[in-house]
């Protein structure tokens, strides 16, 4: 919204408000050529010329302070018709600032008068700079109407403002519809558009529903599971006694609890049973709640024939850093847990190495806790005199990086919800394979969903490109 | 079996995280956030309850040789402080306990990478350990590192025969990544359906219960 250059308290004079002028007999037609270019303050002079009861003189008190200092400008045409500047101010009338690249109704307000024209330029910058900031709004449309509707009723103007008062319509009817289109953006749409992820979203959620309440569905995926490796780990741990001490790692945050707590659980019942000593240890900060989570369950399972002691060491700081620390320094460690000396090796002697230990089981859900664990501590206790069986038992996705190092001597790897399977199936727990065939159907469903949708993106690009010119 | 309200907070929650399939919503950005912090939470008391507050009762009542090393390490961290004046003689300090923290994590992830990952593996995989009969897996193991490393290369004068036949070599490496990138994709599928499958049978045990 711009000012009105008029005042609104400050009327057209008398003179000029009943001006009923007869056409221009002078005036070029339209479609004579060439026309000369004319300007709003050409047009107002010849409109107050023609005006019968003009005053004598534009200092007239009749005359507004506007239309004054609009008659005090010198008319653009005799402008160009003057003579050329003197040389001195040649270089400063071709000036921006001076009007030298700007439309003629603007260089004729603004004349480039000898030896004014640095005040000039001040003033002009002063003009822009001073305006004030007025931020873009919603046009009051009652505004549009009085442009559009200009108060010059009853006259007769000369082509060029019939032409000026039509484009000015044209415009303010142009800017009234693009305010209206912009009222209808700002109106929310309510149409509820459903995607096809929302749909196969909504298909995998009936599956896995499908897959936890309806067993039979997943009946197909009953395989039968192998023993292998969670059956010789099983082995191991059935051969410990209440001499013995395992460290248990926790490298792995409650997000995993699905697919790890099952075999964590399964284990530390097996070693319950066997009274065995344990040292709880982790490097992740996210990981020292599952190891609260199994103190607690030990402490619960009180009933056990031989109670094990249980050495928390908590969280060590530094990654493998703190890994590195553990392998050199793992005796001090338990004494500062455990003072008491409650840990003892099989010889009923503090431990004194970790080499004293008769096992290592790392829980993670990271290659690279698997990788710490085998760059850091591995290699120590692979130089023992009694090389300790490490375990790493890993989620399916850490499972791929972690495969290479189960081929290090001493070292198994159990993965994923099958090998939790497989080992509860060892220890003779009934019907544990009924979650991992559900496990098996939904991956299925979700490998179908996902190929569903490369298949649409493939013929949506297909047809996008066909469409293509 | 009763109904603890644990239980039905966890429920509710998990509901509001799956309600993200129909599209993202004002309540589950809150519980995201619920999430996020608590995790955070967690993590800071557990750092301050397992390796500050041990060290700093350490430093002010520990014994002599405690005191001893524990300032060090607290001294050391003091000095990383010091950046917070950028610009001046003491932001340099920073750099000691800086270039002590990386050192100290470069040397160790070199020396683990070669004596604990690389070496081991090669050497197992080649059978020269002894330790089991070299497979032609392996060998197929070792030429695939070695393509997947050529696949790395940018700087390769194409219009040179050999750098044609590097460009190519690099091609079929990069192309075992995409395999094994979709090997890794697989498992990270079997993994969250295995959290998605607990999350859901936690919700029909609940409402089991609920039906009495």
């Amino acid at each position: 919204m711009t000012r009105d250059p008029q005042p609104a308290d400050e009327p057209l004079p008398p003179w000029l408000r009943d001006a009923s002028i007869e056409p221009d007999d002078d005036a070029p037609a339209p479609d004579a050529a060439p026309v000369r270019p004319n300007s709003a303050t050409t047009a107002l002079r010849d409109l107050i010329a023609r005006t019968p009861n003009r005053p004598a003189a534009a200092g007239d008190a009749e005359v507004p302070i506007w239309l004054q200092n609009l008659l005090d400008t010198p008319d653009p045409a005799e402008h160009a018709a003057a003579p050329p500047p003197a040389a001195d101010d040649a270089d400063l009338a071709t000036t921006p600032s001076a009007g030298g690249d700007q439309p003629a109704e603007v260089s004729a307000a603004e004349p480039a008068a000898p030896g004014t024209t640095r005040q000039l330029e001040s003033r002009s910058a002063g003009a822009v700079t001073d305006l004030p900031i007025v931020e873009a709004g919603p046009v009051d449309p009652a505004i549009l109407a009085s442009i559009a509707t200009p108060a010059l009723t009853g006259g007769r103007y000369t082509p060029v403002q019939i032409q000026a008062i039509e484009r000015l319509r044209a415009i303010t009817a142009q800017s009234a519809d693009m305010s209206e289109t912009d009222d209808d953006d700002d109106v929310p749409q309510r149409t509820w558009r459903i995607t096809i992820e929302q749909v196969l979203s909504v298909l995998v959620l009936v599956l896995v529903i499908a897959a936890v309440g309806l067993p039979m569905l997943s009946a197909p995926f009953r395989h039968t599971l192998p023993a292998g490796a969670a059956s010789s780990v099983s082995d191991g741990i059935a051969a410990l006694g209440a001499g013995d001490v395992v460290l248990l790692a926790y490298e792995w945050d409650a997000r995993r609890t699905a697919e790890l707590a099952p075999i964590e659980r399964a284990m530390l019942d097996q070693l319950a049973e066997r009274g065995v000593g344990l040292v709880l240890f982790s490097s992740d900060p996210q990981g020292v709640l599952p190891q609260f989570a199994a103190q607690e369950y030990l402490a619960a399972s009180g009933d056990q024939p031989a109670p094990n002691p249980v050495v928390a060491l908590g969280y060590r700081p530094g990654g493998s850093a703190a890994l590195a620390l553990l392998a050199r320094t793992f005796p001090q460690l338990v004494a500062e847990a455990a003072p008491d000396g409650m840990v003892r090796s099989g010889s009923d002697t503090p431990i004194a190495a970790l080499g004293d230990l008769s096992a290592i089981i790392v829980f993670a859900d990271d290659p690279a806790d698997v990788q710490g664990w085998m760059e850091q501590v591995y290699p120590g206790i692979a130089r023992a005199a009694t090389p300790i069986p490490l375990t790493l038992v890993v989620t399916a996705d850490a499972s791929v990086m972690a495969a290479p190092y189960a081929r290090q001597p001493g070292v198994t790897l159990l993965a994923g919800p099958l090998a939790a399977a497989s080992y509860q199936a060892a220890r003779g727990d009934a019907d544990d394979a009924q979650p991992l065939a559900a496990v098996r159907l939904v991956t299925l469903g979700l490998g179908v969903v996902l190929a569903m949708l490369a298949l649409t993106a493939s013929i949506t690009a297909v047809m996008r490109r066909r469409s293509t010119p | 079996m009763s109904i603890t309200a644990a239980d039905t907070i966890a429920v509710l929650l998990t509901l509001i995280v799956l309600s993200r399939a129909f599209g993202d919503n004002p309540i589950y950005r809150a519980v995201q956030s619920v999430f996020i912090g608590t995790s955070l939470g967690v993590a800071f008391v557990i750092t301050w309850h397992t390796a500050l507050a041990p060290a700093a009762r350490q430093v002010i009542t520990g014994a002599p040789d405690a005191q001893l090393a524990y300032a060090i390490p607290l001294a050391l961290g003091l000095l990383l402080f010091a950046r917070l004046w950028p610009g001046t003689w003491l932001s340099g300090l920073a750099n000691l306990p800086l270039a002590l923290v990386f050192g100290v994590a470069g040397g160790l992830a070199v020396s683990g990478a070669l004596l604990g990952s690389l070496v081991p593996q090669i050497l197992n995989l080649t059978g020269i350990d002894g330790a089991g009969a070299p497979s032609p897996i392996g060998y197929i193991g070792i030429i695939v590192t070695v393509l997947v490393l050529i696949g790395f290369s940018a700087s390769v004068a194409d219009d040179r025969p050999a750098g044609s036949a590097i460009s190519r070599l690099g091609a079929v490496g990069r192309w075992c990544m995409v395999v094994a990138f979709g090997g890794l994709f697989a498992a990270g599928l079997q993994s969250y359906s295995v959290a998605l499958l607990e999350r859901v049978r936690l919700i029909i045990d609940w409402l089991t219960r609920l039906a009495g």
